[in-house]
Formats: C-alpha cells, structure tokens, sequence
C-alpha cells in the first residue's frame, strides 16, 4: 500500500510544476444578450467558449489540468464569446443557431466535462429558452424582396471558377439526381441538393460512409414573400456548395473535400486553404454519425 | 511530458466515446425520371409541403421565357414531399415522403391554341384527387413558375 501511495507522489508530486496555467486573457468585446440566455451559456459554456473561465480547483491539478487546459484553447480558437466581434453579424448569428444545435445534439457542454461539472447541464427547459431566442435573430423569416437578377446565359464564364483548396467548380450536375430539398428558415434560405451515381447509389444500398468519388452540390436561394395560399418560391441565387468524398486527398477534413462559390460571377469563398476547417469543423460536430452529411433522405 | 500527454489523450480517448446512433437511409424519398431538369422548387409552410417543378426541354425553355408562350409538347412533373424538421439541425426543414406526383403536357389544336392535360398520382401511379378542382388552373399554376436562377 505504502509503495503505491509512494509511487503515485513521485508521479503526481512533479506533474504540479508542469501542469499549464489556466489563466484568462481580456475581455474584448463580450457577446450581449438577453440576460436569461446569458445565465445559461455563463453556466454551462463559458468555462471553455469565453476569457472568464472559473476552473475549480480539481481542474487545476495534472492530469486533468492538461485536459481542461487542451479543452479551453481549442474551444476558445473555435466560438470565444468575450470576443464576440471577431465574428461578422451573419456568422455570430449562424454561431448561435450552432450552439442551440451542439446542446440539443448532446454534444455540448463537452460530455466529458459534464460527468465532472453536472451543474454545467442544460436542462430542456433551458433549452427551450435558447431556442425561443435564436428565432429572434434577424437571419429568421428572412425574405428576398430584390428584383431577381438573371446570368447573362450568352456570355461565358472567362475561367472555371476554383476553391481555395484546388475543387473546380462544374456545372454538370444540373442532370443529377436530387437526393434533398430544405428550407433553411434559420437564414432564410431555401436549397436543392443533388448526388452524383455513386451518392445515388449508396443510398440506394443504405450503405455508409459514403464511397470515394460520391459528390454533393447544394444550391442556395433566398426565399421570397409568402404569397396567399402559402407557396414561398426561390429569390436571388445565392451560392452553390460542394462536397467530393476522396479519402485520401482530403484527409485532414475527414475524406471531404469543400467547396463554396458565392454569386452569379461564382466567386471562390474564403481566404486561405484553412476555410475547408470551418466547414467540417460544423458538420463533425453534428453529423459524424451519418458520415458528415446532413442532407440524407432518413426514415 | 509525452507519456502525460499520451495518457490524457487516451483517458479523453475512452470518455469520448458516446453512442452511435447510425441513420436509416430512405431512398423511397428520392424521386427521379430521366431527362428532367429542374425548373424551380416551392415551399409551403400553410400545408406543411415542399415541392420541385421539373421539366422536359421545352418545359424548360418556357420557364425561362418571361412572357410564357406555351407550345405543343411541354412536359412538366411537379413533385411534392411532407417536410420534416432536418434530423441534426434545428433550423432547417427538409423532405420527407413523397406524398403526390402531378403532371402537366401541352397540346395544341388545329386552330393553335395551347390547352393544358393535368393529371395527379401518388409514386405508385395511384390517382390523387387533384389539390385544385380546377384543374386547368392548377395546370397553370404549375406550367407558369418562372425558372429559378441558376448559375
Ligand atoms: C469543457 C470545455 C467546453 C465546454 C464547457 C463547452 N465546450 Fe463547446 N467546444 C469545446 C471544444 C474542445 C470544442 C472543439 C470541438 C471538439 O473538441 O469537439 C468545442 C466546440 C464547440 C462548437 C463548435 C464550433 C465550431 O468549430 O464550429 C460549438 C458550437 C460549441 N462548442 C458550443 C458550446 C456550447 C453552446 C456550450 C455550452 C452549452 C459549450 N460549447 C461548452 C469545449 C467546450
Ligand atoms: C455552422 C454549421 C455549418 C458550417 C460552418 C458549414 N455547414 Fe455545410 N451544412 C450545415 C447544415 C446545417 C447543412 C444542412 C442544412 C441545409 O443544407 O439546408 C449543411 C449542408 C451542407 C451541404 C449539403 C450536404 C450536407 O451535408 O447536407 C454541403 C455541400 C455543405 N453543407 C457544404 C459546406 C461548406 C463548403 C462549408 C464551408 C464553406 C460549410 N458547409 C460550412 C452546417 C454547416
């Protein structure tokens, strides 16, 4: 007994003077909200997602220090919500419909940290307040009330528009099957998916993940007025996406490659190569189950 | 300080393994006839149904004309699915069950004038009472969405 007590000090006693400070950086500019939204994300978020982490004293002792250390950073680079501004107004509000979407999945507050942080839970009933604030958000009920501007079909793009990451964008899947069709109300946009063959047919054969070559086009409208009899029908063109499923060129972003083109002229979104880590950044969150894509016909 | 770090990597490894809940596929709610494009797709949260419009060739080439001059031979096919929330995402709607197939062609008569043949069926070819019981002013209604923009 003496021995193992023994052998764990010399263990223990030494990971102290390595364990990682858990400091907070400042505040920049801190998200504002409504106060009972912010009770509620204070709780159960802001021990990783904010500048004003309070870890309790078993989170400073190694090992758990380096965990809870590893845990902060990385939350930090991806949501901070003391600095809030970084984030342009349409992305904070995509961010809010995320975090909504990350509790009501389970997948936040990190379920490792809830078995030691129970109070850090959200309950349904909270749940239900966030989800009341987020259709507040401007981004809801959205609707395109500007004239509806056509490609000049006679004259041809100069270049095949490229991504960042090398994905060229391809018009052949105009003759693709549909596998999805969505009205994305959180920001007021409405889609039409298509599958290339091999999409099409690991449906078909229920079989995931999906194989190499299995491509993904989604097509992004705003949604214009209601007309009286409810029929919402698609404004302006938006964007187009892409996913190419080739497991090893694409490797670091799960065997998906992204791409997104924004406008009628296709422009090539984002600023450097690292735009594909937000995409799966999202979609890993939400839909490892069903091979990182959301847009599959389901029971 | 490596065997620290492998060792919080692995208790990590072992916490965050939750439950896989795999999805069951439904490729019964995929519709498809070849040569069809897509002209436009329609929500309508009233009835709580999203729809695509597709179309043969000259379907098409009417859609994209802004003043709809209808000929002989046009082949529309509206498609209408049950929305469903989207499993994962709190904030989107998407496709369910196909829940009726309408069809609309264009023929014209010695004098030249277009009329409009409706017909409604389920997926299964079974026939639907028609969502309007004016059927040429369904017929219309379908032949008439303009083209959605595509790039
Ligand atoms: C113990 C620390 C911790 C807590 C508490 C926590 N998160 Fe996280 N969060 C993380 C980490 C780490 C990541 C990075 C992804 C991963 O490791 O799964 C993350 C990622 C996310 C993302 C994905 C951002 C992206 O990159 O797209 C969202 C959204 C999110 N968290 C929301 C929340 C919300 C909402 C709460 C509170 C209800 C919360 N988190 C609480 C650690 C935490
Ligand atoms: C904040 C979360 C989030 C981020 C970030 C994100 N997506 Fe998605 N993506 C979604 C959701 C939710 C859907 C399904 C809803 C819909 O399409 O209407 C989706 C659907 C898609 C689809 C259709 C296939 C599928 O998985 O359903 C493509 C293609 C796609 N996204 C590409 C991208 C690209 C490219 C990026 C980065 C530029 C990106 N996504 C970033 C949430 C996200």
């Amino acid at each position: 007994m003496i021995v193992i007590i023994g052998v764990a000090m010399i263990i223990f006693v030494p990971l102290q003077f390595s364990s990682p400070d858990l400091g907070n950086p400042a505040t920049k500019k801190e998200i504002s909200l409504p106060t009972e939204v912010k009770a509620i994300l204070e709780r159960a978020c802001y021990d990783c997602h904010s500048n004003r982490s309070q870890p309790e004293w078993f989170d400073r002792i190694a090992p758990v220090s380096y965990m809870v250390g590893h845990d902060i950073k990385e939350a930090r680079s991806r949501l901070n919500l003391s600095e809030w501004d970084r984030n342009p107004p349409a992305v904070q509000q995509l961010l809010l419909w995320e975090m909504v979407n990350a509790i009501e999945e389970k997948k936040m507050p990190l379920p490792r940290y809830l078995t030691i942080h129970p109070n850090a839970a959200v309950s349904p009933a909270e749940l239900a307040v966030l989800k009341q604030y987020v259709n507040t958000l401007p981004g809801r009920n959205m609707t395109d009330t500007s004239p509806i501007v056509r490609s000049d079909s006679n004259k041809r793009m100069p270049l095949v528009p490229v991504a960042l990451n090398g994905i060229h964008y391809f018009s052949d899947f105009k003759t693709w099957r549909i596998i999805s069709t969505t009205d994305k109300y959180d920001g007021g946009s409405m889609r039409v998916v298509y599958g290339n063959d091999l999409m099409v047919q690991a449906i078909k054969s229920k079989k995931l993940p999906f194989p190499d070559g299995a491509k993904i086009v989604k097509v992004v409208w705003g949604k214009q007025h209601e007309d009286k009899d409810g029929n919402i029908l698609p404004g302006n063109f938006q964007n187009v996406q892409i996913m190419i499923k080739d497991r090893k060129k694409y490797r670091s972003t799960e065997g998906w490659g992204f791409a997104k083109f924004d406008g009628l002229k296709l422009k090539p979104f984002g600023k450097s190569v690292a735009f594909a880590t937000t995409c799966i950044n999202c979609h890993r969150l939400l839909v490892s189950e069903s091979d990182f894509v959301f847009n599959i016909p389901t029971k | 300080m490596k065997i620290i770090f492998f060792a919080v990597i692995i208790s990590m490894f072992f916490s965050a393994c939750s439950e896989k809940k795999a999805p069951v596929l439904a490729p019964e709610y995929l519709f498809h006839e070849e040569g069809q494009k897509v002209i436009t797709s329609l929500i309508n949260d009233k009835i709580g149904t999203i729809s695509i419009i597709y179309g043969n060739e000259g379907a098409f080439r009417s859609a994209l004309d802004p003043v709809k001059n209808h000929v002989s031979g046009e082949r529309y096919i509206m498609v209408t699915w049950k929305q469903k929330p989207m499993p994962h995402w709190y904030g989107t709607d998407m496709n369910g069950p196909i829940i009726s197939v309408e069809t609309v062609i264009t023929r014209s008569d010695q004098a030249g004038r277009v009329s409009f043949d409706y017909s409604s069926a389920l997926c299964n070819g079974k026939l639907l009472d028609s969502k309007d019981k004016d059927h040429n002013h369904r017929a219309r209604f379908i032949a008439d969405q303009p083209a959605a923009v595509f790039p």
